[in-house]
């Protein structure tokens, strides 16, 4: 890289200005391409052509027979009318995940901001805090989860002692089970903020201390220098998090849309074709459920400078 | 100084320690479930109500695993060796692609940079499920099948890491660059000698989301592998527990399926988490 640059130079020191800059820009644009191209190549191969591909089948019935291959018949929105209008099983789960994901994000983005908060302070036993607040990176992949849920891991219901404290504690059950499922749903919100964790983390500690010093000696509050520094200091990075965050929730494997896609792969009556238009339908629900929340936290950030 | 970050212990502090303590303590819920899962007789793994913790603690399920491992043809280490290269493999090149990519992306001037941000983030939302088939085809058509490239070579299509690290890219100011650049440093070594270095938290982040997607990635071994000696440890896992053809020793067998599975990913973690942690504390950014 080196060389062509300083080749580059050589050579625009003699031409016109006018051209100068030209050569300049084209010699730029290729250096980024060519950071570019490896990914560029991946890209269309295993991003680009399979979503054409799921395009193109959505619209058609796709059968496999031994002898014949892949067979694809044109049936158009059949596919589609056939998720929205006829069958309800996805319309009621995207319903469901739409919901809950929406209420979930701006929870798991402030929970993350607090405890990033907290672990960003020099107490004595951060680092095994740190080391605990983001294992729940390891386990949220796979089928852990599955297995933790299957054999009753996730529920404190299930934990005998715990209930039986709390019945003690608080005479009404119904009051009971309101709080264990809204601790089983916090626990849950607490482990998928474990990315959003490291990524406020990294930029907590890279505000300087120098400005936290210059507030205080202009007489303000660590509340105030809160709101007026750190908040301002990492809001970019919170359309960040809610982008990762919806994205893991929509691609999580025990996201019963998920199940469903899988499933109708192998149902006769539903096959590729189906799944795939059932997948392009998911994608979108994600990319308005992302455009929402991004727009919600974009126009706090603009009032707020 | 500063009251941020106080020297010596006092009120203020003591009750930090126990939020965090009482966090922490459900953060580490699932790991304590995993280990005690592992250990539990089968009468305590069908108990009804389920139990958290292990009363009778028991080695059978270990020995069932060896059982039945000892009794399929191709050793278990060969499924640990194929794994732990394939995963390497793919962490490296996925850190090199992706760190490249976001770097143009985030520092470098040319047309179209801004269309392919938005693709790639586009891509982030669409459900990997939904390819396999489409990416059979492609790896039919490259004639990798059945070799160790239709491990890795799909998995480094990544939209999340040049996402992330694209984002911490965008954080490091330009003058930086310029300076390096006046100092006399090619695009190549600007990105490798000062990018790279302040980025690490981010590279770290994706080594470990890339091992992960990596290591219990199944995909690879069932649909584009026919060659049982290249298949990875999950399928075996998998397929050990499904050709158990029981029901307990199913689920014994899937108990200590998910602790070998975990451990390794455990240990690179801590490996890895200590390095974030430095790393971050010595960037030169402020």
């Amino acid at each position: 890289m080196t060389t062509v640059s300083a080749e580059a130079k050589v050579q625009t020191g003699k031409v016109k200005p006018a051209k100068r800059r030209l050569s300049i820009k084209s010699k730029q644009g290729l250096t980024g391409l060519l950071f570019i191209s490896p990914w560029i190549i991946g890209f269309l191969a295993f991003v680009a052509y399979p979503l054409y591909r799921t395009v193109f089948m959505s619209f058609h019935n796709v059968s496999f027979g031994l002898k014949t291959g892949w067979r694809y018949k044109w049936v158009g929105m059949d596919n589609y009318s056939r998720i929205l209008l006829e069958e309800i099983d996805f319309v009621i789960e995207a319903q469901n995940f739409f919901v809950s994901t929406l209420l979930y994000v701006p929870v798991i983005i402030a929970l993350s901001v607090i405890i990033a908060l907290l672990l960003n302070r020099k107490i004595k036993g951060t680092s095994l805090y740190r080391l605990l607040f983001f294992l729940p990176i390891l386990i949220l992949n796979g089928e852990l989860m599955d297995n933790m849920s299957t054999y009753g891991g996730m529920s404190i219901a299930a934990n005998r002692f715990i209930l039986e404290t709390l019945l003690m504690i608080i005479p009404s059950s119904h009051a009971v089970m309101l709080i264990v499922d809204l601790f089983e749903l916090i626990v849950q919100l607490l482990w998928y903020s474990a990315v959003p964790i490291l990524i406020f983390l990294a930029a907590l500690q890279k505000i300087s201390k120098d400005m936290y010093e210059a507030a205080s000696i202009d007489g303000a509050s660590p509340w105030t220098s809160f709101w007026k520094i750190t908040l301002p200091m990492i809001y970019p990075l919170v359309s960040v998090c809610v982008v990762y965050v919806v994205v893991f929730l929509a691609n999580f494997e025990a996201n019963p849309i998920n199940t469903i896609i899988m499933e109708s792969k192998y149902d006769g009556s539903r096959r590729e074709g189906y799944a795939s238009a059932l997948a392009i339908l998911y994608s979108a629900v994600q990319i308005l459920l992302i455009a929402i929340l991004y727009y919600a936290t974009r126009s706090r950030s603009s009032k707020g400078r | 100084m500063i009251k941020i970050n106080p020297d010596k212990l006092h009120r203020d502090q003591l009750s930090f320690h126990l939020v965090l303590t009482v966090m922490s303590v459900f953060m580490a819920l699932p790991i304590v479930f995993i280990v005690n899962h592992a250990f539990k007789p089968f009468t305590e793994l069908f108990a009804y109500p389920p139990t958290f913790f292990v009363n009778s603690p028991t080695l059978e399920n270990f020995r069932l695993l060896f059982h039945f491992s000892a009794e399929s043809g191709i050793p278990a280490s060969r499924y640990v060796f194929n794994s732990l290269f394939t995963t390497t493999i793919v962490i490296l090149l996925t850190l090199l692609v992706s760190s490249a990519a976001a770097y143009a992306l985030s520092k470098l001037h040319f047309k179209g940079k801004y269309t392919f941000n938005k693709i790639n983030t586009l891509a982030l939302m669409f459900v990997p499920i939904a390819v396999a088939i489409p990416r059979f085809l492609i790896i039919k058509n490259l004639g990798i099948f059945n070799t160790y490239l239709a491990h890795i070579i799909p998995m480094l299509a990544m939209p999340i890491g040049i996402f992330l690290i694209k984002q911490f890219m965008d954080q490091i100011p330009d003058d930086l660059i310029e300076a390096s650049k006046m100092d006399g440093a090619g695009n190549w070594r600007v990105y490798w000698n000062v990018m790279l270095p302040l980025v690490k938290p981010a590279l770290v982040t994706v080594a470990i989301l890339t091992f992960q997607a990596s290591w219990g990635n199944v995909e690879g071994s069932s649909i584009f592998m026919d060659d049982e000696s290249l298949r990875t440890l999950p399928f075996y896992m998998n397929t050990l527990v499904a050709q158990s053809g029981n029901i307990v020793a199913g689920a014994g067998l899937s108990a200590v399926a998910g602790l070998v599975m975990f451990v390794p990913n455990l240990i690179l973690f801590i490996i890895l988490q200590n390095k974030v942690m430095a790393s971050m504390a010595h960037t030169g950014i402020k």
